[in-house]
C-alpha cells in the first residue's frame, strides 16, 4: 500500500517534521510505503474554475505548475495524509492550494449515494483520507469539529470510504519537543496505523 | 439609521460569476439605504502577493465587511484563505470591532455544505476581534451561472429577500435572523436526486461531446 503525506507546514519547524518522520517509520514497519511532499516547495496556481480539466485536457489541470506531479502521486496512493496548521478551524492556504485540485481525483460525473449527489472516484484506489491538524494555544472544540467535518466532506465527495481527523498540540516555547509532545505524536501515529489496520480491505 | 460604509470582498477566482452576482445585489440594497459599498475581488490582491491598498483603505472607512465566497472542494478557496491569513496577521487592528457578515454558495443543491466555510469566517471574526453578524449558505448556485438575481425568477427573488432581511438586521446591529437562511434553503425531495444527477450528467456529456472529448473520466495522471 502507498501513502502520500502532504506536508503544508514550514520546513524549519521541528515538531511537524518529527511527527511526519515518526508516522513514516510506523507506516514503513506496517508494510506501507510512505512518500512525503513538502508543499512549501511546490508552485501550485489557484483553481480558476475554467473547466479546462473537463474538455481541454480531460482529467488534468491545464495550468503549468506542480499540480500534475502531486496528483500523479495521489492518483496512485491508497492513503492520503495531510498535515496542516489549523487556521480558522480549517486548512491552511498552503494545504488548500492542492486540495482545490482534488476534484481531479474524481470524475466530473455525478452519482447518487446515500441520497446525496457525489462525484465517482476517477482512479478508484484511494481508500483513506486523513487530516492531521496542528495547533498551539486557544483553539476551541468547535474549531477541531469543523476540521473534522471538512475532512469528512472531502472524503465523501471524493468517494473515499474511510476518513479520520486527528490533532496534535504543538509546544509554544522555543519549539522544544517536550515529553508530552513526543507522546502525543506517538499516540497520533499509532491511532492512524490502528485506523488503517481496522479498516483494511483485503 | 445612520449611513454606513461597507466593504464587500468576493472570494472567487472568477470575478464576474455568482459571488459577484450576490455582491452586486447586496450593493443595490445597501445603496437603497443611503449607505455605500465597494466590491473587491480576492484575485487582485492574490496576484500581487499583498492585500490591495484599496481594500485596506476601504476597510479603514467601513463599519461592516461582507465576505462572499464560492465553495471549492467543500471549503473556502485557496486565494481567500490566503487573504484571511494576510488580513489577520498584518491588518488585525484595521479589522477590530468591525462587523462581519459571511455568505457562502455552492453548485450542489445542499446549503448545509457551506457550514465549514461559514464557521471558518466566524472563527476568523473571533480571532480578529470583529463582530460576527451571522452567515448565509446557499446551495444550487450552478443554476444561477452569473445571471442577475432579478432575472432568474422565484429563487432570485428569495435570495434578494434574504439579503434584504439580513442587511436590515445588520444595520440595526443585530445578528441576521434564521428566517433569512430558511428562505433560501432549497428542499429537494429525495425522489428527484436521481433525475437531477441524470440531468447534470447529460449536460457534461453534451459539453464534452461539443469539444470532442471521448472519455471525460479518463485516468489522465496514470496513463
Amino acid at each position: 500500500m502507498k501513502a502520500t503525506i502532504l506536508n503544508s507546514t514550514k520546513s524549519e519547524r521541528k515538531v511537524p517534521a518529527n511527527a511526519i518522520q515518526k508516522l513514516c517509520d510506523r507506516l514503513g514497519k506496517n508494510g506501507i510505503s510512505p512518500q512525503i511532499i513538502n508543499l512549501e516547495d511546490k508552485k501550485i496556481n489557484p483553481c480558476m474554475s475554467c473547466e479546462g480539466c473537463l474538455y481541454i485536457t480531460p482529467g488534468k489541470c491545464i495550468q503549468k505548475d506542480d499540480t500534475a506531479e502531486i496528483l500523479t502521486e495521489l492518483a496512485k496512493s491508497e492513503i492520503i495524509i495531510s498535515f496542516t496548521d489549523i487556521i480558522f478551524g480549517g486548512y491552511s492556504s498552503q494545504l488548500k492550494k492542492i486540495v482545490d485540485k482534488f476534484a481531479l481525483l474524481a470524475t466530473p460525473f455525478y452519482k447518487v449515494s446515500g441520497g446525496n449527489l457525489l462525484h465517482p472516484s476517477r482512479y478508484g484506489i484511494q481508500k483513506y483520507y486523513i487530516t492531521v491538524g496542528l495547533y498551539e494555544n486557544n483553539i476551541s472544540v468547535e474549531e477541531i469539529d469543523n476540521l473534522d467535518f471538512l475532512t469528512k466532506r472531502n472524503a465523501v465527495n471524493l468517494s473515499i470510504p474511510y476518513y479520520k481527523c486527528v490533532v496534535i498540540q504543538l509546544p509554544n516555547e522555543n519549539g522544544m519537543l517536550s515529553e508530552k509532545t513526543m507522546l502525543s505524536i506517538e499516540e497520533v501515529s499509532a491511532e492512524i496505523i490502528n485506523f488503517i489496520e481496522r479498516n483494511e480491505i483485503s | 439609521m445612520n449611513p454606513e460604509k461597507i466593504t464587500i470582498i468576493t472570494g472567487s477566482s472568477r470575478p464576474n460569476k455568482n459571488s459577484y452576482t450576490f455582491a452586486r445585489s447586496i450593493k443595490n440594497i445597501i445603496e437603497s439605504k443611503n449607505s455605500e459599498a465597494g466590491i473587491f475581488n480576492v484575485m487582485e490582491s492574490f496576484r500581487k502577493h499583498a492585500v490591495e491598498e484599496s481594500i485596506i483603505k476601504s476597510l479603514k472607512n467601513s463599519s461592516l465587511l461582507i465576505i462572499i465566497t464560492p465553495l471549492y472542494a467543500d471549503y473556502l478557496p485557496y486565494p481567500l484563505i490566503w487573504l484571511l491569513e494576510e488580513l489577520s496577521e498584518n491588518h488585525g487592528k484595521t479589522l477590530e470591532n468591525k462587523k462581519l457578515f459571511g455568505i457562502s454558495q455552492c453548485a450542489f443543491p445542499y446549503w448545509e455544505l457551506n457550514k465549514a466555510s461559514l464557521n471558518s469566517l466566524r472563527f476568523f471574526a473571533q480571532q480578529c476581534n470583529m463582530i460576527w453578524m451571522g452567515g448565509l449558505g446557499y446551495g444550487g448556485a450552478a443554476f444561477i451561472d452569473g445571471k442577475d438575481l432579478e432575472s432568474i425568477g422565484k429563487s432570485g427573488r428569495k435570495l434578494i429577500n434574504a439579503f434584504e432581511i439580513s442587511m436590515e438586521s445588520i444595520f440595526q446591529n443585530e445578528e441576521i435572523p434564521s428566517e433569512a437562511q430558511d428562505l433560501i434553503k432549497i428542499k429537494i425531495p429525495k425522489i428527484f436526486t436521481r433525475p437531477i444527477s441524470w440531468l447534470l450528467n447529460s449536460r457534461i456529456k453534451k459539453l464534452c461531446g461539443k469539444h470532442g472529448v471521448q472519455d471525460p473520466a479518463v485516468k489522465s495522471y496514470i496513463l
